[in-house]
């Protein structure tokens, strides 16, 4: 596995995807940090797939706490200094928060949206 | 809807097909009228195949005779699940998996996935590259890179590398190991599950759609190494845009056909003949899976192998 920083972003990708140079490159391989320019921050693709294996900074949510996380709100009863978590439901990282001092403030991708059943 | 499909396809859709399927066609038509069974992918990169299995019960999940990795469900939305969210499965159309099952990608190969968007043949090549060599998800149109993003990134696909070429002018050196070209089409094989992929059939669009699927053939060819593996295939029954291109890349490249079957469906072969033109008998090699005897959606697949100087 190979590591390509691209302006404010780390992406991960195989040895040979590191290495080809097709015509008309867009990107290579899956975001694995974001924000690099403010201290950086696991991207949503990479805390689905490594997430699982955090065993610091991760908060577990309820159902209720679901709910609100996937539609985008502030869940009130979690709060911190302003640290990003890895957010755990089921045991399932599905994504990323910031624990204000408000509550855990959601940061993933609008796809998030579409899910319905959980 | 309505379906009677005397009252519902086009007649001269339903003149071409009597032509061409005979006594079977009364058949083919009724079954193009009844809904696809709704099925997924599961993503071993996420997982063992076994534990996603038992995790995903709640799907009511069936496996497909011909791919391991394929499963009917009766879940009404399995693209509403956080599951999916997750990257644990990529719903696709069970016949729409076959085309990677026949180009049979290896760990750490090049792959080239000419016409990528929205990314499940993308995705499915990675999954049995295991994750070793590379695979670029070529796709020309912006919006629809997008979407192959997100899927790339949903499913973990950190092997992929997105470029955003006409497919159609890429040209050697040659570097790929194996290329999957699945150009635009006419779509007539999507009828059960989106009819409206008939809206815009015409007898002429079959023929406006071979220059793009010639044009990517052709380049899916020249960047194609000695001895490597392309496979052709196309969501349509329309022997124009199949038999059709490939009798004509037969003629003009170093290519030549292997036989397309796959264990546990019933495929028919390559047809010889269409509105007067005579196919190479080569062209019989390929497949055609039609809904009226595999209860999938319809597709053409042919694999081809690039010969040295």
């Amino acid at each position: 596995m190979a590591v390509i920083r691209s302006g404010k972003v780390l992406n991960i990708t195989s040895t040979d995807g590191a290495r080809i140079q097709p015509p008309g490159l867009k990107e290579r391989g899956i975001s694995f940090i974001k924000d690099l320019n403010k201290g950086g921050r696991l991207s949503s693709a990479a805390i689905r797939l490594f997430g699982n294996l955090a065993t610091r900074n991760v908060v577990e949510l309820d159902r209720k706490q679901m709910e609100v996380y996937l539609g985008g709100g502030v869940i009130e009863d979690l709060r911190g200094g302003g640290d990003y978590v890895i957010v755990k439901y089921k045991g399932w990282a599905v994504g990323g928060g910031i624990l204000s001092k408000r509550g855990l403030i959601p940061m993933v991708p609008k796809a998030v949206k579409s899910v319905k059943h959980y | 809807m309505n379906s009677n499909w005397r009252e519902v396809l086009p007649r001269p859709f339903i003149k071409k097909y009597r032509k061409l399927l005979g006594d079977e066609s009364e058949e083919f038509f009724s079954s193009l009228m009844r809904p696809l069974r709704r099925s997924i992918r599961i993503n071993t990169l996420k997982g063992d195949l076994g534990e996603l299995v038992e995790k995903l019960s709640h799907l009511s999940l069936t496996p497909l005779p011909f791919y391991r990795y394929g499963f009917y469900t009766d879940f009404p939305s399995p693209g509403a699940t956080l599951e999916h969210y997750l990257g644990l499965y990529y719903v696709q159309e069970a016949s729409a998996m076959l085309p990677v099952l026949v180009l049979d990608p290896q760990p750490g190969e090049r792959v080239l996935d000419i016409a990528a968007a929205p990314g499940g043949k993308t995705t499915q090549i990675c999954q049995h590259m295991e994750g070793v060599g590379v695979v670029v998800a070529n796709e020309v149109d912006q919006g629809r890179q997008v979407t192959l993003r997100g899927n790339i990134q949903r499913m973990g696909c950190h092997m992929a590398v997105i470029t955003g070429m006409d497919g159609r002018f890429l040209r050697p050196p040659p570097t790929y190991d194996r290329v999957l070209v699945d150009p635009p089409c006419s779509s007539e094989g999507t009828i059960r599950r989106n009819f409206s992929a008939l809206k815009g059939w015409s007898s002429e669009l079959s023929n406006r759609m071979v220059h793009i699927q010639r044009g990517l053939l052709r380049s899916g060819i020249e960047v194609l190494k000695e001895g490597g593996v392309l496979v052709y295939s196309t969501c349509t029954f329309a022997p124009e845009e199949n038999e059709g291109v490939v009798s004509w890349a037969l003629e003009r490249f170093n290519v030549e056909l292997e036989e397309v079957r796959i264990k546990g469906i019933e495929a028919d072969e390559g047809i010889g003949e269409w509105g007067g033109v005579e196919y190479p008998e080569e062209v019989r090699r390929c497949a055609r899976i039609y809904p009226h005897r595999t209860d999938t959606g319809g597709f053409f697949i042919a694999r081809m192998r690039k010969r040295g100087e």
